[in-house]
């Protein structure tokens, strides 16, 4: 069963998709009903679709979770009047989103309901660490649709992948991007204290800096690291040992980097987390071999990959072969396929 | 006519004060906005406001502070509803959930007043209407249409759960009978996909009839439960059920409304009263943070001021470690000249006794020991930074019409600022047309205050305030260092006094410009001269 690599081991779980209909929310709708069987109360929420909220209202005549009496969920004014189950608010909070403030609410008569939540990394913790004071003993977190947006993974104390033949209709392609982002997911995070509290002040001020072995600070004068290739390549040192760039990691910075100097051999690129990358497999690999290391402030715990053979497109692989071969390449992290029942 | 114009409100910085009150409630903030100055004729309604400041001002404690902001912390704005429910729109269960809140809010603010013995905000629980949130005596503040409301809606919530459990009953009944027939494990939602080779199981799954063909592809089948006659039935029903429970639900929502609507006064001077003290609250803990005191309105139109600090200087300089020194100024209708060295504060005296005058009539204590004032009914200045040049005049241009403008209102009561006339003209012109406005202005019912360099434009009518200026210097003593004009700086400000003193009739001509450029080191050589040309 799929709970069994959450339950009694993790509190948040999120569930995030490599792409729309990816499975994501067979996936969600599984472990709610797994949770329910084992009589867990779980609370709900899902990551802030910032600008995709207004679409989604169109999709959303129909709520598509079910949510049983007790469960605790994090919603909208308008989204409430949506659904079909009968929700009591304990909270209304200051988070706003096109559709309402998120409250918080109790269900106090079963029925469908669709789910929201904030938009920013610490708002969902927040939002998720209340629904677990208010009662609920595991809380699910529904990523954003493109992983691109989702600040769930590194938030949550594990996650689920959804991937699919929605991806391409290459199964080598599909599994080389699954395990690509597998990988990412794993990047090794700075353990230190002390390195940490620095790097985070400059994560969360979005400063391009370097910092030395002395943990001193040189915060470089770019606007971002998507242009900033080149300085950040001048400014890398003998005594230099960290490279920070808040945002997103993309090929053209290291390769940047890799023209100025020889140096960042010795260093390590840090970044937030591993949804930050935005590099290929094969770029990335390549990088590796050249001796590029990156580091991540907050780790993601994969715990479980979902598939989904089918693609909207009309075309589907075969189940047992995909689920047969994405285990090959992916043998660290369980892999199962629901539709198939093969858990 | 308006009691400070654009120019004036931004040359005594006033935003600066607007700023500090600072308010927690949405209510406030519209109490905030609509603060203006009380006028001649409204003295005994501006000593109430001051009067409220300084009964809060005693409750002003870190505890009481910390309750109330909590409770401010809380206060939604629920305006708009109280108006829908008026128009007779029915509420949403949020907007319901926040008047509860609101009425929680309340409850909490009346306690902490009573304790407190605060009496002048009029806030009252509304505990009939809050009973009404709170059919099942919860007491909590939280909100759905609670099955209390009617003996209806328990019913139909009673047979949704009991038809809910039926359909879960009967469905996990059905599923493991499956399960144990065709030796097989289905998935929670009750389906299962099987590859088409193994077609025994294909078999023994058609001849099941508890299971139905759902989908397929070349490669695999999809099956799931069959709904029997009465699972069928109970979902017809439980459609049913919540159809209606939505009508109930409606007509709960709808009771409510009227409810809040027959409410609607209460609830409005509740809010109003919400408002006030947060504003009278905000009003106070700025008192307390400038060590204001309550300036005492009297109806003759005087202006007192003892040992009175500007605030946003004397923020400045407290950063630096330095102190500000206050001024006093005891003033009436008619002209005060204020006269005295380059640096020695004539402009902050001014700005200061504006920016005192301007937050007394807006309800405010000022930052001073002791402040007596008759309400002016406006506050003209003239000082230097024009916007005006933007639009073409110079600034010469602008001052006269700034002080043609003045020349306009002070036969009323008021209070007329003019800092440095025509200092930018020769200093002939510049002197004639000085005195000729001291002539004007000294007997007229305003007060008007006069900074200038030309000292002997006053006449006995007229109050002629000197800054106290250097003294003390021993110029032996400071040549002998040789200094940076930092410390030179530093050294200049400490000898610098910046009071203001009444002038002796037969006061000689002042030295302290000459004795600043001494101070700062300018050539000896040309100090000499300079004191050659002055005798």
């Amino acid at each position: 069963m799929l709970i069994d690599k959450i339950y009694g081991k993790y509190k948040i779980v999120s569930i995030v998709g490599m792409a729309k209909n990816s499975g994501k929310t067979v996936t969600l709708n599984h472990l709610i009903n797994e949770a329910r069987n084992l009589g867990l109360n779980i609370g709900i929420l899902s990551t802030g679709r910032d600008g995709e909220q207004l679409d989604l209202v169109t999709e959303t005549e129909k709520p598509k979770i079910y949510v049983e009496e007790g469960s605790l969920v994090a919603t909208s004014s308008y989204l409430l009047h949506l659904s079909t189950a009968t929700v009591e608010i304990l909270e209304v909070t200051g988070y706003r989103t096109p559709l309402g403030n998120i409250l918080i609410g109790r269900v106090k008569v079963s029925g469908y309901i669709q789910v929201s939540g904030p938009q920013w990394s610490k708002d969902i913790r927040d939002t998720s660490n209340r629904l677990l004071d208010l009662g609920a003993d595991m809380v699910i977190i529904d990523g954003a649709i493109d992983r691109k947006s989702s600040a769930a993974p590194s938030i949550s104390q594990a996650t689920i992948l959804s991937t699919g033949a929605v991806v391409s209709r290459d199964m080598e392609r599909v599994i080389e991007e699954t395990a690509h982002l597998a990988n990412l997911f794993k990047l090794p995070a700075i353990e230190d204290t002390g390195e940490r509290k620095i790097i985070e002040d400059l994560i969360s001020k979005g400063q391009v800096a370097i910092v030395d072995r002395d943990l001193g600070v040189k915060v470089l004068n770019v606007k971002s690291a998507l242009t900033g290739g080149s300085i950040i390549g001048e400014n890398i040192r003998d005594d230099s040992k960290y490279i920070i760039i808040p945002g997103s990691l993309i090929n053209k910075t290291l390769l940047d980097i890799m023209e100025r100097t020889d140096k960042y051999k010795n260093v390590d690129i840090v970044i937030s987390d591993g949804t930050k990358v935005f590099i290929g497999p094969g770029d990335w690999i390549r990088h590796q071999r050249r001796g590029v290391s990156v580091k991540v402030l907050n780790p993601i715990n994969l715990v479980a990959i979902t598939l989904n053979p089918y693609a909207p497109q009309g075309y589907h692989f075969d189940p047992e072969d995909f689920l047969t071969r994405m285990r090959h390449f992916i043998r660290d992290i369980p892999v199962l396929d629901l539709m198939l029942g093969v858990c | 006519m308006e009691f400070m114009d654009r120019s004036t409100f931004d040359s005594l910085d006033f935003q600066y004060i607007l700023d500090k009150i600072d308010v927690k409630t949405p209510y406030g903030q519209i109490y905030k906005k609509k603060i203006r100055a009380f006028l001649p004729g409204e003295e005994e309604l501006l000593r109430e406001e001051l009067n409220k400041i300084e009964r809060l001002l005693s409750h002003i404690d870190d505890e009481f502070i910390g309750d109330i902001n909590y409770i401010f912390h809380n206060i939604k704005d629920i305006k708009n509803s109280i108006e829908r429910a008026s128009e007779g729109i029915t509420l949403t269960e949020m907007e319901l959930f926040e008047i509860k809140s609101f009425l929680f809010s309340l409850k909490g603010l009346e306690r902490l007043l009573k304790e407190r013995k605060i009496k002048d905000y009029n806030i009252r629980a509304l505990e009939e209407l809050e009973e009404m949130l709170d059919p099942e005596n919860t007491g909590i503040c939280t909100f759905y249409i609670y099955d209390g409301y009617s003996e209806e809606l328990r019913r139909i919530r009673k047979d949704i759960r009991d038809a809910q459990a039926e359909l879960q009953a009967e469905k996990r009944y059905l599923k493991e009978k499956i399960e144990d027939e065709v030796n097989v494990k289905l998935s929670p939602d009750g389906t299962i996909t099987i590859p088409k080779y193994k077609v025994n199981l294909i078999k023994r799954i058609k001849a099941n009839p508890n299971l139905v063909y759902r989908s397929e592809n070349y490669l695999y089948v999809k099956y799931s439960l069959k709904k029997t006659e009465s699972m069928i039935i109970l979902e017809n029903k439980l459609s049913i059920l919540k159809k209606k429970e939505e009508r109930e639900e409606e007509k709960v929502r709808r009771f409510l409304t009227n409810k809040v609507k027959d409410y609607s006064r209460d609830l409005w001077q509740n809010i109003s009263g919400i408002g006030r003290l947060d504003l009278i609250l905000a009003k106070a803990k700025l008192a307390r943070d400038l060590k204001g005191v309550k300036p005492n309105i009297v109806s003759r139109h005087v202006l007192h001021i003892k040992r009175g600090r500007h605030p946003k200087i004397e923020e400045i300089l407290n950063k630096k470690g330095l102190k500000f020194t206050p001024i006093s100024v005891n003033l009436k209708e008619g002209v005060t000249v204020i006269t005295g060295a380059n640096m020695g504060g004539k402009t902050v005296s001014l700005k200061l006794i504006g920016l005192l005058v301007s937050m007394a009539q807006h309800g405010l204590f000022v930052p001073a020991e002791e402040m007596t004032l008759g309400l002016n009914s406006f506050i003209k200045s003239s000082m230097g930074d024009f916007q005006s040049i933007d639009r073409g005049l110079s600034t010469f241009g602008s001052e006269i019409v700034r002080i043609k403008e003045a020349t306009d209102l002070c036969h009323k009561k008021g209070l007329i600022l003019m800092d440095e006339l025509a200092k930018g003209t020769n200093p002939r012109e510049g002197y004639a047309i000085s005195k000729a406005l001291v002539e004007y202005f000294k007997d007229k019912n305003s007060i008007t205050i006069m900074t200038t360099h030309y000292d002997n434009i006053v006449d006995k009518d007229v109050l002629h305030l000197q800054v106290a200026g250097l003294s003390n210097i021993d110029f032996n003593e400071l040549e002998k260092r040789l200094m940076s004009t930092s410390e030179r700086l530093d050294i200049l400000n400490s000898l610098m006094n910046h009071e203001l003193i009444e002038a002796k009739e037969s006061s000689q001509v002042p030295q302290d410009a000459i004795n600043i450029a001494k101070i700062l080191g300018l050539k000896a050589e040309i100090i000499d001269l300079a004191q050659q040309y002055l005798r």
